[in-house]
């Protein structure tokens, strides 16, 4: 089924937002200057950064897929308590659908968006980039594409469900 | 998403300065021209208050998010444990996990479905009428779960009384008489409690030949009756069959391994075949898995005072004379180890 990909960005607004918190405080840990932060709107992209190049490579790899480790964290915290209630127990609150809601919202925006992308493409392009940052930054900019390919195929659903849902069974089956 | 800022595209200053401010003394080094003060402020550029408010409300939820999962972690733990133990038909172990999982989440439909099955199991009927009334008129979305609640429920009815017996318990304050037993139990060979009612009735006066005949007539219609087969082992180990008693109680822990009352009744068959350690192991392990099952704790009193272990059967002798329920089911223990009854 195809939905516009801005109505999906409203729907699951609080993921676009910690998004794109999140490369606005990875900027502000590497002390980079930020011009303009959108957190939400309804268009493509449906949120963005503007901030000053970054020299340090590193760096800019870190503000391009900082939000994938916060999305997914913060994500599956979120959900952790309400995936239990609802889907082990069968007993859920109303608070544990709003919850399992955010949780999945939130996962569900970790990817990063091909613009991340492009802004890392653009430092590996250049010569003075060192291998290990090559090494690293290729696999990753094909990966984004992938989770931008398969988010047709609703990919990113499929990840938050997967952290916030699965990710708490999963530790109960391991610990039981 | 994140994007650069196109500094192609910035007004060109006529001379070099600050981009935000027109500062001339900018910070060197840098893709932008800043000033010091300007470059400080747009690091740390400033977070509106609503996303602050929402990113609050956010680590509001974490905080009781985080307070509340070790509970209910603790349950899910107890519940995946219980489910493992009900595919290996480990009823005692799962109904103990239940009862861990049921405190922290008593409304859970899922933990009270297992505890029914896992209470049938055991023949804690009082649990699994307790866990059916909760869970009547509920949907179900687990087919399998549904199926198996569905099947126990057909043998359930041979562990309560109908309303006709209950009338007549009634009717007959000293006792339902033989003949009336008799007679009802002809019309409704189905009745299967009744018949039970009846067998013990029997079994009470000590007549364990007979008694043993009607169970037998139950275990034909219902080969899976825990009570059938629990009092049948008694009368076949009173009736010296030793063999038939220990295949009673393989027959129930064949379907049950950790049945409590199976595990007790063949200890004290064991004891009597004079297989005094094994005897005693077996009684250890029923209490291991339910402590509050009075006719072990007598035949673990036995089985001490057959291994000689006088300390230990003491203790149960002292704490059976403060508590008067586990004193009635000490009573045949405690002529057994006066001497006023041999074992």
């Amino acid at each position: 089924m195809f939905i516009p990909g801005f109505l999906i960005a409203l729907a699951t607004f609080p993921g676009v937002i910690v998004h794109e918190l999140a490369h606005q405080l990875f900027c502000r840990w590497f002390k980079v200057p930020v011009f303009e932060v959108v957190y939400i709107r309804v268009g493509n992209p449906a949120g963005y950064v503007l901030h000053e190049r970054v020299a340090n490579k590193w760096h800019n790899m870190m503000i391009s897929v900082g939000p994938f480790v916060v999305n997914t964290i913060l994500g599956a915290l979120i959900a952790l308590p309400a995936a239990l209630p609802m889907f082990k127990f069968d007993n859920p609150m109303p608070v544990d659908y709003l919850l399992i809601y955010l949780g999945v919202s939130v996962a569900m925006h970790a990817f990063p968006s091909t613009g991340d992308a492009k802004n890392i493409w653009e430092d590996l392009k250049e010569e003075e980039t060192s291998l290990p940052v090559k090494i690293i930054g290729y696999p990753v900019i094909g990966l984004i594409y992938l989770g931008s390919l398969g988010s047709f195929f609703w990919l990113d659903l499929a990840y938050g469900v997967a952290v916030a849902v699965g990710l708490p069974n999963l530790i109960v089956a391991l610990v039981a | 998403m994140q994007e650069d800022l196109n500094t192609n595209a910035e007004p060109v200053a006529p001379e070099p300065a600050c981009a935000q401010c027109g500062n001339p003394h900018y910070v060197e080094g840098h893709a932008t021209r800043l000033c010091a003060s300007c470059r400080q402020s747009l690091i740390k550029f400033p977070i509106p208050l609503w996303v602050k408010l929402f990113g609050a409300a956010i680590v509001v939820l974490m905080v009781v998010s985080l307070v509340l999962s070790p509970q209910n972690f603790t349950a899910a733990i107890a519940l995946s444990r219980a489910e493992r133990y009900e595919k290996a038909h480990l009823y005692g172990s799962e109904q103990k996990e239940l009862k861990k999982a049921l405190v922290i989440v008593p409304g859970s439909q899922q933990i009270q479905a297992h505890m029914a099955i896992a209470s049938f199991y055991n023949a804690d009927m009082v649990t699994y009428g307790d866990m059916m009334n909760k869970l009547v008129g509920k949907e179900f979305e687990d087919a399998e779960l549904l199926r198996e609640l569905n099947n126990l429920s057909a043998y359930a009815k041979d562990y309560y009384a109908s309303d006709t017996l209950n009338k007549l318990d009634e009717q007959y304050k000293n006792g339902i008489p033989d003949t009336t037993y008799q007679h009802y139990i002809q019309q409704h060979p189905e009745d299967l409690f009744t018949q039970y009612a009846y067998a013990s009735t029997v079994f009470n006066k000590e007549n364990y030949g007979k008694s043993d005949t009607l169970l037998a007539e139950i275990i034909k219609i219902n080969p899976h009756h825990v009570y059938a087969l629990f009092m049948q082992s008694i009368a076949k180990r009173e009736l010296g069959q030793l063999e038939a008693s220990v295949a009673c109680c393989d027959k129930l822990l064949k379907e049950n391994p950790e049945q409590v009352m199976a595990l007790s009744s063949k200890a004290r068959t064991l004891l009597k075949q004079g297989r005094f350690k094994d005897g005693l192991s077996m009684a250890v392990k029923a209490k291991q898995l339910d402590s509050s099952f009075y006719y072990n704790e007598a035949t673990l009193a036995l089985a001490y005072h057959l291994n000689k272990q006088t300390r230990q059967r003491d203790a149960i002798m002292k704490h059976a004379q403060q508590d008067s329920a586990l004193a009635g089911y000490m009573q045949y223990a405690n002529e057994v180890i006066t001497g006023k009854k041999k074992f």
